[in-house]
């Protein structure tokens, strides 16, 4: 006999709906997430800024981009910002998060979402 | 005593385990929580916004047809790509931005070809989860 859990919608039996109209299956993997971080480039400075974590895998990530144009939004990177501005971009590894800035004149800030998953679901 | 509900992945023994991505729920850390989600049809360069009601700015993700160029002719792609994207060339720059405010968000997609007409399809996802200031 095997062992499990499974939390439906409101509105579904939970024994007989499909994936779709569960929240949670505890044979699907769910994203947790481990720490949202602040990070920032200066112009001034180094052209990258790492984000580190202690997780002894590769997590998966999301990185947006802190931008003004009256009000405050987000942006999704990697994100090319056009010719005068080049593109920003980042990778992971087992120990950091590491953003990029092609544009090395300009200031940068960020949120960085680092999940507890692996790609290895 | 510290209280708390774990869940391992099959074959992961949940009090011994140590790495976190054994756990599918783990109450110390957060799951990723959908506020809304849906599609939209936009016009190519018409920009296409969708309230939300969270006081904060949300994390999203958004993919949409991509509006390429032959010659002076747009073509809309059948597959979805994931927002943001700005390629300049020479004559045309084709974007598509998705852009979270605290109360909507705000999505572009297309190209600066003269001959724009055409609608593009998409999909959205706001989370509950906030980008904090």
């Amino acid at each position: 006999m095997s062992y499990g859990m499974k939390v439906s919608k409101a509105g579904y039996n939970v024994l007989t709906t499909g994936n779709v109209n569960l929240s949670f299956n505890s044979d699907l993997a769910t994203h947790s997430i481990f720490n949202v971080a602040s990070a920032s480039i200066e112009g001034s400075g180094d052209p990258y800024v790492d984000v580190t974590h202690s997780l002894g895998f590769v997590p998966k990530v999301w990185v947006f981009l802190l931008q003004n144009d009256g009000e405050d939004y987000i942006s999704r990177v990697p994100i090319d910002l056009g010719w005068s501005s080049g593109s920003l971009d980042y990778y992971i590894d087992d120990t950091k998060v590491r953003i990029e800035a092609e544009d090395t004149s300009e200031d940068y800030t960020f949120k960085v979402v680092i999940f507890t998953r692996s790609p290895n679901i | 005593m510290a209280k708390g509900i774990k869940v391992t992945k099959s074959g992961k023994e949940v009090t011994t385990s140590t790495s976190l991505d054994d756990f599918y729920i783990h109450s110390s850390y957060p799951l990723l929580k959908v506020h809304s989600s849906g599609s939209f049809s936009t016009g190519i360069t018409g920009l296409q916004t969708i309230d939300h009601d969270l006081g904060y700015i949300p994390f999203i993700l958004v993919f949409a047809q991509y509006v390429g160029a032959d010659g002076y002719d747009p073509y809309i792609t059948d597959e979805l790509y994931q927002c943001d994207w700005l390629q300049e060339g020479a004559t045309v720059t084709f974007f598509g931005v998705a852009q979270a405010y605290d109360d909507r968000v705000e999505i572009e997609i297309g190209n600066t070809n003269a001959a724009r007409t055409g609608v593009v399809d998409g999909i959205y996802y706001i989370f509950k989860d906030e980008v904090a200031a």
